[in-house]
């Protein structure tokens, strides 16, 4: 078990060189934010109580770029995230409030799909969502499956014969709006063996806790938990496909929300990002490595959760092993997205402008699609080139001959 | 995943190292704490500028020097190893359109950001005109809300120090003072100055504002941040329209022309295959048969493991945490505790009185074989893969001799060379 630090004391770290505002994406497209530093260890030094030196926080986009390239190991978007919350204090806007509950949207939008996207598709409905709401006309907000993961995987027959049995936490991105990104999970979870058991579960609270809203984030946090808890207590691992939700399960419940509870603790030890859990098979030999040639040059995007977990490029490492497939590793740090920032109004514009390299270098290689492991970047890189990106067991499963790739 | 070589640590050395065994077709990882010293210093390879007086040839010196320090790292990286490295050096930073210029035989004479003079062998092209030897007419310019550079502190300075040196050609400094453009914060982010010098529009405007108030002859000293992704096309372009020598003049961190060296460093890296990955603290090492079989950096919730043939470690010294120190005054090396040298004896002061004396606490470090492998008092290396480079060497004072990026160029050059089997 990885120990989580007191991220507040953290910031006696800082030496103040600046590294971090060299490298964050929001301070290097606007003057709305002054960088992490300021932001971060400088300003929390005069955070008592509610009390916030200004605003500029609310446009950190919660990346985490700074506290991974900080060489004195300050936990500056951890300092950001808590500080936020604080300042936010409870009063959450009614955008905030909406936007931070994807699962609520899948629950209302979904059995109307078709009616509900033709709705959201219509620019007047947009410009009125703006002007209301707050939310950016132009933002790439996810299209309702017509269908869920969850419907789909209580009908679908379990293999005959299994090596080892894995949970599968979809989070809410597979089970409203991409539940093909699902089932390449689970088929290639089962192409190598596993027994895959779908439990219900619910959001994992990440947009609430990045939007300030600790107290419900927590509720949310607690309840994944003891659904997922039963499983580990059988020995079964968690196996997730978006990296932003298993950071939180990993690290951030006890990071930030301050859950750090022998329960959460026991979830946390026996999360796996899917990714990182078939380069752990490779790694023993037990990786099924016949793919067919995949002849393709995609470029692939790490997204920022995924680079927090800390363990390397596993989406590379797999791609790497399908014949004919050439992975180019995107050098740009953000898509900009940053899971619900880039819906917002004031926010749309530097959420395009930290993508615009981007899309660029993506462009450049001028690919038929690009691979990402998180969902929000991924829409947002269609939204920034319009090409489609898939997550990298899409890749996969094609590679594998599966079919539903 | 295995890999050839795992580098710890993305400064000069690491880098320098990565990038030559990576395009010499290695399998390489790069894993690094945090960004290193790139974006802490003025980018310069400063190779021997003090024995303690002043060097004006380098490479002249370097035997008398090498000879009265025969455990630098000089020493251990060998002098041949020093010259390839900076040809290397200059022909790749010429490729990746970010040109060094400058050579061990002869040190260039620098402005400092207050105004004292700096010798350095090689150094960026946009660097060269500031040159102080010989002396000159020079014009220093700041901008008025960018809070690190005070030109007039500057010129004083540089014309202070000069008035003194009676043997030496005149010289004079003066300060300009400009509001840029368009740039309205209070307090003036180096890297957004440096970006609006990447656009044609702002250059111009600048040079018509600074232009009519040059007087003939004068070389025109800027803060080093004349552009971001473009520096050189920009230095040149502001040069043609101020019809005068541009140089720049590195300050405080961030280090502008330590991002751009930085980044097109990174980009070689992958370019050749390299794998980096920052935000990887390496925490301990799993040794079994005197051989180092994994590194191990922690994650968001289980350690991960990385295992390379050889281990390269560039982790810096007392100030990058590459040696730590205690605050009873114990030092360690804290991935592998490998055995340290230069460590004062207990009854003897670690430190001098006067802050730019040679105090014996700042020369700890690694003591290391010809193959750079960190070895103990008996000169038996303890684990037979592991290799150190850079700051972290012992029997060097760096800002005592103006070697820094020297130690690292010629150190992180020789452990490739020892690493692909070439002749020194």
């Amino acid at each position: 078990m990885i120990e989580v630090d007191d991220v507040r004391l953290t910031l006696d770290h800082c030496v103040k060189c600046n590294i971090c505002t060299t490298f964050c994406p929001v301070a290097n497209v606007t003057t709305l934010f002054p960088g992490p530093k300021y932001v971060g260890p400088q300003a929390e030094r005069y955070r008592i109580g509610d009390v916030t030196p200004d605003h500029s926080l609310d446009y950190c986009s919660g990346c985490g770029i700074c506290t991974q390239v900080c060489p004195q190991g300050v936990k500056i978007a951890e300092i950001n995230n808590k500080a936020r919350a604080k300042m936010v204090g409870g009063k959450i806007s009614l955008r905030n409030m909406l936007i931070a509950r994807p699962a609520m949207l899948g629950q209302l939008g979904m059995p109307l799909a078709p009616l509900s996207n033709f709705v959201l598709s219509l620019r007047p409905v947009r410009w009125l969502m703006e002007a209301v709401l707050g939310i950016h006309r132009d933002a790439p907000m996810p299209v309702f499956s017509w269908w869920s993961f969850q419907g789909w995987a209580r009908k679908h027959p379990a293999p005959p014969q299994t090596k080892r049995t894995v949970v599968y936490f979809h989070g809410c991105s597979a089970n409203y709006y991409e539940p093909k990104v699902g089932q390449a999970a689970v088929a290639v979870l089962e192409r190598n063996g596993c027994k895959v058991i779908i439990p219900p579960q619910g959001c994992c609270g990440l947009p609430l806790q990045s939007n300030g809203d600790y107290e419900n984030a927590r509720r949310y946090a607690k309840d994944l938990v003891s659904r997922l808890l039963p499983y580990v207590e059988q020995g079964f691992d968690i196996v997730a496909s978006s990296t932003s939700c298993s950071l939180m399960l990993k690290r951030e419940y006890r990071e930030i929300l301050d859950l750090d509870l022998p329960d959460f603790r026991r979830v946390s030890e026996h999360t796996f990002d899917i990714c990182e859990y078939l380069r752990d098979l490779y790694d023993q030999g037990e990786l099924d490595t016949h793919f067919q040639p995949v002849n393709l040059a995609v470029p692939y995007h790490a997204p920022c959760q995924q680079k927090a977990h800390g363990m390397g490029r596993p989406a590379l490492d797999l791609l790497h092993l399908i014949p004919g497939l050439q992975v180019i590793e995107m050098d740009a740090d953000c898509c900009g997205t940053a899971g619900t920032y880039g819906y917002k109004r004031e926010k749309y514009d530097i959420a395009m402008a930290v993508g615009a390299k981007l899309f660029r270098d993506i462009q450049a290689t001028k690919p038929e699609l690009s691979v990402c492991d998180s969902e929000t970047c991924r829409w947002q890189i269609v939204h920034g080139t319009h090409l489609p990106s898939l997550h990298p067991v899409e890749l996969m499963a094609r590679a594998y001959g599966l079919p539903m790739a | 995943m295995k890999y050839d070589v795992v580098i710890v640590g993305v400064g000069l050395a690491g880098l320098t190292a990565g990038l030559r065994l990576a395009q010499a077709g290695k399998r390489v990882l790069l894993l690094a704490k945090g960004v290193g010293g790139t974006h802490l210093g003025g980018s310069a390879i400063d190779v021997l500028g003090y024995r303690p007086e002043r060097v004006e040839h380098p490479l002249a010196e370097l035997p008398d020097f090498l000879a009265a320090h025969q455990q630098h790292p000089y020493a251990r990286a060998g002098l041949p190893a020093l010259r390839a490295a900076a040809d290397w050096f200059l022909k790749l930073t010429e490729q990746l359109g970010y040109p060094f210029t400058g050579s061990l035989e002869d040190n260039y004479l620098l402005p400092t950001a207050i105004g004292t003079a700096k010798p350095s062998a090689l150094v960026p092209q946009s660097m060269a005109a500031g040159d102080l030897r010989g002396g000159g007419q020079f014009a220093i310019v700041g901008f008025r809300n960018l809070k690190d550079f005070f030109p007039a502190l500057l010129a004083d300075n540089l014309s202070r120090a000069h008035a003194g040196q009676s043997d030496q050609a005149t010289l004079t400094a003066r300060a300009e003072l400009l509001d840029p453009p368009g740039l309205t914060e209070p307090d003036l982010p180096p890297l957004d100055l440096a970006r609006a010098f990447d656009r044609a529009d702002f250059r111009a405007a600048i040079a018509a504002e600074l232009r009519p108030r040059l007087k003939p002859g004068e070389r025109v000293g800027f803060p080093a941040m004349l552009g971001l992704r473009e520096p050189l096309a920009a230095w040149q372009d502001l040069q043609a329209r101020l019809g005068a020598p541009v140089f720049e003049i590195p300050g405080l961190p961030p280090s502008v022309p330590g991002i751009r060296l930085y980044e097109r460093l990174k980009n070689a890296l992958s370019a050749a295959g390299a794998r980096l990955q920052i935000g990887f603290p390496v925490t301990e090492a799993s040794l079994a048969g005197g051989q180092c079989q994994e590194l191990v950096t922690s994650g968001a919730s289980r350690p991960y493991r990385w295992s390379g043939e050889r281990v390269v470690l560039a982790t810096g010294g007392i100030a990058s945490g590459g040696i730590q120190t205690e605050s009873d005054g114990a030092v360690r090396e804290p991935i592998f505790n490998l055995p340290l040298a230069g460590v004062p004896a207990d009854d003897t002061p670690r430190f001098r009185p006067a802050y730019f004396d040679s105090h014996p606490f700042s020369q700890v470090g690694l003591e290391v074989d010809g193959c750079l492998r960190p070895v103990d008092a008996a000169g038996r290396a303890p684990i037979a893969n592991v290799h150190a480079i850079g700051a972290m060497l012992a029997h060097a004072e760096p800002w005592r001799e103006g070697s820094g990026n020297g130690i690292s160029l010629a150190t992180g050059y020789r452990v490739s060379q020892v690493l692909l089997e070439e002749k020194p």
